[in-house]
């Protein structure tokens, strides 16, 4: 799932699931919760020690709801990652629904 | 189609002729006719004849070029409102959220109408309808959003009053809300 160019990591979600599912572990397969706690908070805790880019790449799922995305984004901020260290080492990409880049900076300021 | 468009442009020319002929011999009294026709005045009214036939066969095609590009954007508006309607009535209170499989692919249809308004939206902006920084287009995509929010929202443990018949209601007064702008922007679409 994770991908290294140059000075860039990258994480694929598709390869994570091409349907992210619910909201926490305790609700179904493929939840925020498990992706943040254990693909994302490592990578970006490796990316900020390496002072390098971690590039989401959101495309290729069967759609995100918004309470996957809440938990996945608006948990960082809640499990102490601050949100100026998050603009700095996050990259997010999507071509496919390039509105979820408006949303997801609106779950991390919110939460 | 094309005998009617044909039957027009002969009636508006015999009318044009009509009013020509009449206004000469009401308003011009001095005039005369030699009662003989010359080469030169045979290939006059030919070419004329000819012009004005070329002049409303041009008018027309662009007009009904228009005409089909409008018809076909409103036509892609409207198939995107049934599809959504449909989709926002079948979620009311019986619905099961705690059925995954269905969840996902409730997700998953909402994925493609947010996706296909924004493309159906800004081929209006690329084609002068609509602009991408007006209230319209923004309101638009605003409430597609909060469709998409309110039916793919499960509650976080800190969310103890969350009530879903709450936000299925939400959804569907953004709905009502995403059907008037639509129905704005085919009025613009109409207007142009």
């Amino acid at each position: 799932m994770q991908l290294m160019t140059q000075n860039k990591l990258k994480i694929l979600v598709r390869d994570f699931s091409i349907s992210p599912g619910p909201r926490y572990i305790s609700e179904g397969p493929w939840s925020g919760e498990k992706f943040r706690t254990e693909f994302l908070e490592p990578e970006l805790k490796k990316a900020i020690s390496e002072d390098k880019k971690l590039v989401i790449d959101l495309d290729g799922t069967l759609g995100y709801g918004t309470s996957w995305l809440e938990e996945v984004f608006g948990g960082l901020i809640r499990t102490g990652f601050n949100l100026d260290e998050i603009n700095k080492y996050l990259e997010l990409i999507s071509t496919e629904e390039s509105y979820l880049l408006d949303d997801i900076n609106e779950y991390l300021k919110d939460a | 189609m094309l005998s009617e468009i044909f039957l027009k442009r002969i009636i508006y020319l015999v009318i044009s002729l009509f009013f020509i002929v009449t206004f000469i011999f009401i308003f011009t009294e001095d005039i005369e006719f030699d009662n003989k026709l010359s080469y030169v005045d045979i290939i006059s009214i030919f070419i004329n004849i000819l012009l004005v036939y070329y002049l409303s066969y041009f008018l027309n095609k662009k007009d009904s070029i228009a005409k089909a590009e409008k018809d076909l954007l409103i036509k892609y508006l409207e198939e995107f409102q049934t599809k959504k309607n449909q989709l926002v009535n079948s979620i009311n209170s019986t619905y099961d959220y705690n059925n995954v499989a269905e969840v996902q692919t409730l997700i998953s249809n909402l994925k493609i109408l947010r996706t296909e308004l924004k493309l159906k939206l800004d081929l209006l902006v690329d084609n002068k309808y609509i602009e991408n920084n007006s209230d319209l287009y923004t309101n638009t995509n605003t409430v597609m959003r909060n469709i998409w929010k309110y039916l793919t929202y499960t509650p976080s443990v800190r969310d103890t009053n969350f009530n879903r018949e709450v936000y299925i209601n939400n959804a569907r007064t953004n709905s009502s809300l995403l059907d008037k702008y639509l129905f704005n922007i085919i009025k613009k679409i109409n207007a142009k």
